[in-house]
C-alpha cells in the first residue's frame, strides 16, 4: 500500500534514478560488460576480492561491485535499500525468519537455474541445504557454507594442564568448571549478549532434553510451555547458575569477547559453531599453542546433538535488471569455483552433494577438529538451525538472555516465547 | 493598549515578496521535518514489515501497544534513571570542571582539551573502548584491580542487571561531561568582573561565590543544557547498543534500542513507527515545558 502512494513513488523513482545515474549499473557499458552489485556481511574482504577476481576471469562480460558490512549494519542497510528500490543485484540472507520476511523481494530461482544449469540443477545440492533456502519448495536463494552449531569447543591442552579430562556428562562439566575457576581459568566462554549464540546452545540442549519438541513449537504443532521445553529452559539456565559460564557472560559478545578468551588460551571451553574453524586460517598464530577439539555439549539429559544450517543464502533481487548475471555470481559462490574459495577462507562444509574439502594447507589439529565436526554432522544432527519466525526468534533470544542474567524463571521464559508465538 | 497588541499584524497579501523569502525555510521544514514526522505517525497505523508493499490497517493498535506494553514501560523507567544520573552528573561535573579550569595557564588549557576530547569521539568507538575496559574476565579494569591487590572489587558491571544501567550512564557521562564543561566555560566568560569583585568585597568566600553568584547568574545556561540533555537522553542509542544492546534482561533498554529491535529485528515497522512518534511527542512536550518554566524564571 505504501508503495502505491504517488508522491512516494515519485520520490523513490527520483532516488533510484539518482542512484543508478551515480553507479551506472543499470545498463551494459559500451564494451558490452554489465556491472552487478553484491552486498553481504560475509565473507571477509580478502576472500571476497579473490572471489571477484576468479568470477570476472571466468565471466569477462560481468563486473562485480561488492559492499561488505558488519551484520547488524548490513541488515539495516539492505532493508532500507530494498524498500526504496535501490537494493543490490545479489545479496546474502539468513535462512528462517529473515528469508520469510524478504521473500516477496526475491526472484524465485527455478527458471534462472534451469536456464543456466539445466532442469536437474537442484540435484547437485545437499537436500537440507537447498530446503533452507526455499519456501514451499521454491528456491529463493542458493545456499552457501553448511555449518553446525551447538557443539562445545574445548581447549584440551588447558584441561590437561589442570589435570582434567574432556567432560562428557553434565556433572563432569560442572566439576571441571569449578576446578578451572579455582585455578583462575575461565571455564565456558559464551557470548550471551548474542541472541543467536543463546539460541544455538538452547536448541542443541533442548534436543537432548526434549527431542523434537522445539521444532514442534516452532512449526505450530506444540507449545513452548510444554514440560519438555520448560525443562530445556531449566537445563539451559543451569549453564549460568551452576558456574559453567564465565563471569559476566550476559555482557559478552562472541566476536570478539569470548573468541578472544578462547583463542588466547584463557578459556577451557567455548560455545561456538563449526564456522569457528576459520580460526585455524585467520587466527592460526594465536591458537597454535593449544590443542582444540569439538565435542557434544553435555546436558543434564545427556550429550546434546548439534543443529545444522546454511551460513546464508545468495538471493537475486526481484527488481534487478541483470538477473541472469546476478544468478551467475550466486551460483559461482554457492556451488562453483567460488565455493572452493569460500571454503578455503572459512573451512565451512559444502552445500553440494559433491564434497568439497579445503584446498589449502591446514594443521593436523584443524584436520582432527574437522573430522570431529563431520562426525557430529553425520551422526548427531538434530535438525535445522534458524528459527522460522522473526518475532519468535527475538522473543526466544530475549528470554534466554534473561535466563543467563538470572532474572526470570524457566517457566516464565517459556511463557514469554509462547506469547510471541501466539502474537 | 499594550505594546504587544499595538503591533501591526503582517498582511501577507500586501507583501507577497515576504512569502518568497520564507518559502525555502518552509520547504526545508516541510520536506525534512514535517513530512517524515507525519509519515511516521501514519506508518504507525499499519502492520508492516518495513520491506514490502503488504500492509494491514490496524488503526491505533500500535499506539495502544506503546502505552500498554511492559517492555515500553520498562524503557520509560530506564530512561528516567539514565536521564537523572547522566544529566545531574554531566551538568554538575561540567560546571565544576568549568569553574576549576577557568582562567589562564597551560595546565588548565591542556586539561580543558583532555576533558573535551571524548565529545569529538564517536560513541560507537567509546562503547567498544569501555566494553574492553569493563570486560570482567580479562578486561583492563579487572587486570588493574588485580595488579594493585583490589581484585575483590571486580564485578561484571555490564552483565549484572542491577549495575548495567548505572555503568552505561557513567560511560555516557564520561562521553559528554566535556560538552557541558565547554558550554559553562563560554557562559562564565560573560559573568561581569564587577559582579565577582563586588561579591568578594562583600566578603563572599569561594564556595559562596559559586553557589550564590555564578550558579544563579548562569540560569539561562542551565536551562539550555537541561533542554539539550533531556533531548539527548531520549535520543541515546549508539552507546547503549554497543555496550549492552539493551540487556541484560532489558535493564538498559531505552526507547530507541527497543525501537530498533522492534523495527529491524522483529520486522514490526508499524510498532516501531508508533514508538518513534511517541518518543518525538514526549521530547516536544518536555522541551515546551522546560522553555516555559525557564521563561517564567527569567520574568521573575
Amino acid at each position: 500500500m505504501f508503495n502505491h502512494s504517488g508522491r512516494r513513488t515519485a520520490l523513490m523513482g527520483l532516488v533510484a534514478a539518482g542512484a543508478l545515474a551515480l553507479t551506472g549499473c543499470a545498463a551494459p557499458a559500451d564494451d558490452g560488460t554489465v556491472t552487478i552489485t553484491y552486498e553481504s556481511w560475509t565473507p571477509s574482504q580478502e576472500v571476497m576480492d579473490n572471489i571477484i577476481e576468479a568470477f570476472e576471469a571466468a565471466n569477462p562480460d560481468i563486473k562485480v561491485e561488492a559492499k561488505l558490512l558488519p551484520y547488524a549494519d548490513y541488515v539495516t542497510a539492505i532493508k532500507t535499500e530494498l524498500a526504496s528500490g535501490t537494493g543490490p543485484d545479489v545479496f546474502d540472507l539468513q535462512a528462517g525468519g529473515m528469508l520469510a520476511e524478504f521473500q516477496s523481494l526475491l526472484e524465485p530461482l527455478d527458471e534462472l537455474a534451469s536456464a543456466e544449469l539445466g532442469d536437474d540443477w537442484a540435484a547437485s545440492y545437499n537436500e537440507d541445504a537447498l530446503a533452507q533456502a526455499s519456501i514451499d519448495g521454491t528456491a529463493y536463494g542458493l545456499p552457501h557454507g553448511f555449518q553446525t552449531a551447538g557443539g562445545l569447543w574445548v581447549n584440551v591442552s588447558l584441561l590437561e594442564a589442570n589435570g582434567l579430562e574432556v567432560p562428557t556428562a553434565w556433572d563432569e562439566l560442572v566439576a571441571a568448571s569449578s576446578a578451572l575457576r579455582a585455578a583462575g581459568v575461565v571455564p565456558l566462554a559464551i557470548g550471551a549478549k548474542d541472541d543467536w549464540m543463546l539460541i544455538d546452545v538452547f536448541s542443541a540442549m533442548s534436543n537432548a532434553v526434549a527431542p523434537g519438541e522445539q521444532y514442534d513449537a516452532m512449526e505450530g504443532r506444540g507449545d513452548w510451555t510444554s514440560d519438555g521445553l520448560v525443562a530445556s529452559f531449566e537445563a539451559f539456565s543451569a549453564i549460568f547458575s551452576d558456574g559453567v559460564a564465565q563471569d559476566g557472560a550476559a555482557g559478552a559478545t562472541t566476536y570478539t569477547d569470548t573468541f578472544d578468551l578462547y583463542a588466547d588460551g584463557k578459556a577451557a571451553f567455548f560455545a561456538n559453531g563449526s564456522w569457528n574453524q576459520d580460526m585455524f586460517v585467520n587466527a592460526a598464530d594465536r591458537i597454535g599453542a593449544f590443542e582444540a577439539a569439538v565435542v557434544q555439549m553435555p546436558t543434564p539429559a545427556g550429550p546434546a546433538p548439534v543443529i545444522g544450517g546454511i551460513g546464508g543464502l545468495l538471493a537475486v533481487n526481484k527488481d534487478g535488471d541483470q538477473k541472469a548475471a546476478a544468478f551467475k555470481l550466486a551460483q559461482f559462490m554457492s556451488s562453483g569455483e567460488g565455493q572452493q574459495i569460500l571454503i578455503d577462507g572459512s573451512l565451512d562444509f559444502a552445500v553440494t552433494v559433491e564434497p568439497v574439502e579445503p584446498g589449502i594447507e591446514i594443521s593436523d589439529n584443524a584436520r582432527e577438529v574437522r573430522a570431529q565436526l563431520t562426525a557430529l554432522l553425520t551422526d548427531h544432527l538434530a535438525g535445522y538451525r534458524e528459527v522460522p519466525d522473526a518475532g519468535v526468534k527475538s522473543a526466544l533470544g530475549q528470554a534466554l538472555l534473561k535466563l543467563a542474567a538470572g532474572t526470570i524463571s524457566p517457566a516464565d521464559a517459556a511463557a514469554e516465547v509462547q506469547a510471541a508465538a501466539a502474537d | 493598549m499594550s505594546i504587544a497588541t499595538a503591533r501591526r499584524r503582517p498582511d501577507w497579501r500586501r507583501s507577497p515578496a515576504a512569502i518568497l523569502f520564507i518559502l525555502p525555510c518552509v520547504a526545508v521544514f516541510g520536506v525534512f521535518l514535517a513530512y517524515p514526522l507525519i509519515r511516521n505517525a501514519y506508518v504507525g497505523l499499519f502492520e508492516w514489515n518495513g520491506l514490502t508493499s503488504d500492509t494491514v490497517w490496524v488503526g491505533l493498535e500500535n499506539f495502544i501497544w506503546v502505552f500498554t506494553s511492559p517492555a515500553v514501560f520498562g524503557t520509560a523507567v530506564n530512561t528516567l534513571v539514565f536521564g537523572v544520573i547522566t544529566i545531574a552528573l554531566q551538568m554538575g561535573g561540567g560546571f565544576l570542571l568549568a569553574v576549576a579550569l577557568s582562567g589562564p595557564g597551560r595546565l588548565r588549557q591542556v586539561l580543558r582539551t583532555l576533558y573535551f576530547i571524548p565529545v569529538v569521539m564517536t560513541p560507537v568507538v567509546v562503547g567498544f573502548l569501555f566494553g574492553k575496559i569493563l570486560e570482567p574476565n580479562d578486561g583492563d579494569l579487572r587486570n588493574l584491580l588485580d595488579a594493585i591487590g583490589l581484585g575483590a572489587l571486580n564485578h561484571a558491571w555490564l552483565a549484572d542487571p542491577s549495575t548495567a544501567l548505572v555503568a552505561v550512564a557513567l560511560v555516557n557521562v564520561w562521553l559528554w561531561v566535556g560538552f557541558a564543561m565547554s558550554v559553562y566555560q563560554s557562559a562564565l566568560t560573560t559573568v561581569p568582573k564587577e559582579l565577582i569583585e563586588a561579591a568578594r568585597i562583600d566578603g563572599a568566600r569561594s564556595h559562596q561565590l559559586v553557589t550564590q553568584v555564578l550558579l544563579p547568574f548562569l540560569r539561562p545556561t542551565h536551562w539550555a543544557l537541561l533542554t539539550l540533555s533531556v533531548i539527548g537522553t531520549l535520543k541515546t542509542f549508539d552507546i547503549v547498543y554497543v555496550l549492552t544492546r539493551g540487556g541484560p534482561s532489558g535493564s538498559t533498554e531505552l526507547p530507541t534500542t527497543l525501537l530498533f529491535r522492534t523495527g529491524f529485528e522483529e520486522y514490526q515497522q508499524g510498532r516501531a513507527a508508533a514508538l518513534g512518534t511517541v518518543i518525538f511527542l514526549v521530547a516536544l512536550a518536555l522541551t515546551i515545558i522546560q522553555l516555559r518554566v525557564a521563561r517564567k524564571g527569567d520574568e521573575r
